[in-house]
């Protein structure tokens, strides 16, 4: 009879895992998630559904084929229940790692994820600075060249490998240089805007000091995080280095609608949204710390508490249930105590999102004087490039969408980096936001 | 008055319970909705639908808010059953009367039916977030309750009951918001981060 009990328990969290499985792989492709993509690259909409479908049908009709399931009572209520959150829990994670896992072969595959990190080529040279680390890529030819290039990659590198890719791409007798700040600024204490704009400055400015590199007259291109942080230190560049042009490829920007930054299931895999979730270190937040010191010995009383009980209760799944129940109480309790500290004025109201949003949502890129061309990806939300269109006034401003390409994925489309590489130093010699149309992209002039 | 009820519960039973052993197909139908697996696995499952079927990030965190007050609507309700189970003591149909029983002997009390309350908890709690998608949670609750007076296992009034305590339970939820703001704010710090850990890669 025991066995019987834990081999149903095994069947229903089967059921559930495949069942949710399907689900999740169809609602992936509902939503355009290409973040959680199994096959390593973009939702194939037809495929992702006709598998979801096929899961939740197989599912169904495996598990009601036993006779077992059908008209007689095995598990309990409970178990049912727990088997219901862990087969979705475990759908979960395996729909995560799984589209990691390929996104990262596919990587391989085209070659992005092979090849040396940037920085340790052969003619690469690597600099510390203060709050940052740059890299001269050495481009053969490069000497004396007339062209220029800075490139701001996201804080905490997150996108180096990206850079160093780009460089290479680049075609021949440019001088390249990327950079990024070590840390996302944590948005406490100081102007947010200022949070973002003053490590760079402050970079750049240290670069020309020690003579590495000077960015006198180049051509700037910020991607992602990195771009926002060009445009917020646009001003300050214009009047120190006279760049040659900006270009802010799939800068971060907040819709027009809601406080949030965008969604990065549309594009970025969940190993990378947890890369970029440490690189953001959300545990060095003040806000973070006060509740972790609140909550440690809370759960601590609480889990001791509720163990007490149920064990004196004699309930079924004691140890379980106790300090599960006492994990619970301890965020509920916790909850309260942080917000009755939130009404003194202990800690803040906003969170880093909303914080950012805002500063973002007010990024100005009229008042300029040098060209400026903002690449936006195919994952961005509706509205937000006539959003941007709207906050422009630049006459030499130009609004370039790319609709095939994913801010996460950003070599899927095998010619990005050449397409790139061409809008930054055209053939024709006129520079990036003077004469860039193309083929594909859809151009807009502010 | 009781005893009234009683009667009136006990007659409204004999016709639905009535119908059965007549038609095999539907006696199929019933068994297979009166299944303890079937609709609850399914309701959980339209859970999930819900937390994905938004088309915005907006939408997705109200629909998380929606779906974390359905499992502690559940919670609750099953909470409050067992209360109640242990104030009233009544005996399953099967026990006192002569019925067409299409099910196994439950050996547990009858009043109210567990699987009215849970079914019912999803529908309410769904319907006090989201009027429109919570249709679809209550054919299934509707058809598990109905097939288990069907099958014999319980009394009208013993659905009634979990119906009843479903929608208390839904309300409570609901109505009474400092139970599930920690929970539903833990939940969206963490879809903030996460969704906003936006990155440029290869």
């Amino acid at each position: 009879m025991n066995e019987v009990f834990h081999e149903d328990i095994l069947e229903t969290f089967l059921f559930f895992f495949l069942a949710s499985l399907g689900i999740i792989q169809a609602m992936a492709a509902r939503r355009g998630w290409h973040g959680l993509s199994l096959y390593g690259g973009r939702v194939r909409e037809n495929v992702n559904r006709a598998l979801g479908a096929g899961l939740v049908i197989f599912a169904y009709a495996w598990y009601f084929s036993d006779p077992l399931h059908r008209n007689v009572r095995n598990i309990e209520a409970l178990m049912s229940m727990v088997c219901l959150v862990l087969g979705i829990l475990a759908a979960a994670a395996f729909s995560l790692l799984a589209a990691s896992l390929s996104e990262y072969l596919r990587r391989l595959r085209r070659g992005a994820g092979v090849g040396k990190p940037e920085g340790k080529g052969e003619r690469d040279r690597r600099v510390s600075l203060t709050g940052g680390t740059a890299i001269l890529h050495g481009v053969p030819g490069a000497a004396g060249a007339g062209r220029r290039l800075v490139m701001v990659g996201e804080p905490g590198g997150l996108n180096r490998r990206l850079l160093g890719i780009l460089a290479r791409s680049l075609p021949p007798g440019t001088e390249a240089l990327s950079l990024w700040t070590s840390e996302f600024p944590t948005l406490e204490g100081e102007d947010p805007r200022e949070a973002f704009r003053r490590p760079l400055c402050s970079m750049l400015e240290e670069m020309e000091t020690r003579g590495v590199f000077s960015p006198q007259g180049s051509v700037f291109l910020g991607l992602g995080w990195g771009a926002d942080q060009l445009l917020l230190a646009r001003r300050f560049l214009e009047g120190r280095f006279r760049p040659d042009s900006l270009v802010a490829l799939a800068p971060v920007l907040p819709g027009p609608e809601s406080p949030t930054l965008g969604d990065a299931l549309l594009s970025n895999t969940p190993s990378d949204i947890l890369g970029a979730v440490r690189a953001m270190k959300p545990w060095r937040e003040s806000r973070f710390r006060s509740l972790l010191r609140a909550w440690i010995p809370t759960c601590a009383l609480c889990v001791l508490a509720a163990t007490a009980l149920t064990a004196s209760l004699q309930l079924r799944w004691w140890f379980l249930s106790g300090p599960l129940g006492g994990a619970v109480a301890s965020l509920w309790l916790v909850y309260y105590l942080d917000r009755t500290g939130r009404k003194k004025g202990v800690s803040p109201r906003k969170s880093w999102e909303e914080k950012a949003a805002s500063a973002l949502s007010s990024l100005e890129l009229r008042d300029g004087e040098c060209p400026l061309t903002v690449v936006l990806p195919g994952d961005i939300e509706g509205g937000l490039s006539q959003d941007i269109a709207s906050r422009s006034g630049y006459p030499g401003f130009n609004m370039v969408t790319w609709p095939d390409a994913l801010r996460g994925k950003f070599l899927l489309e095998g010619r990005n980096a050449e397409r790139l590489a061409g809008l930054l130093f055209p053939a024709g010699g006129s520079q990036a936001g003077r004469d860039h149309g193309s083929g594909h992209d859809e151009v807009s002039r502010g | 008055m009781l005893d009234w009820l009683l009667s009136l519960d006990y007659a409204l039973f004999r016709c639905v319970n009535g119908l059965a052993g007549r038609n095999i197909l539907l006696d199929s139908a019933m068994k297979a909705f009166c299944n303890d697996h079937l609709v609850p696995f399914t309701l959980g499952l339209l859970v999930l639908v819900m937390a994905l079927k938004g088309r915005r990030r907006a939408e997705d965190r109200e629909n998380l808010a929606a779906v974390i007050r359905v499992f502690l609507t559940v919670a609750l309700s099953a909470a409050l059953m067992q209360l109640v189970i242990t104030l009233v003591h009544r005996p399953r149909p099967f026990v006192d009367h002569e019925v067409n029983l299409l099910f196994y002997r439950p050996v547990d009390w009858s009043f109210p039916s567990n699987p009215a309350t849970a079914t019912f908890s999803f529908f309410f709690s769904a319907w006090f977030s989201d009027r429109r998608f919570s249709w679809y949670f209550l054919p299934p609750a509707f058809l598990m309750s109905f097939a288990r007076v069907f099958c014999g296992v319980h009394y009208p009034g013993d659905v009634l009951a979990g119906i009843l305590l479903a929608l208390l339970s839904a309300w409570l939820v609901h109505r009474l918001r400092f139970l599930s703001r920690p929970f539903v704010s833990v939940a969206l710090v963490l879809e903030s981060r996460l969704r906003s850990a936006l990155s440029v890669r290869e």
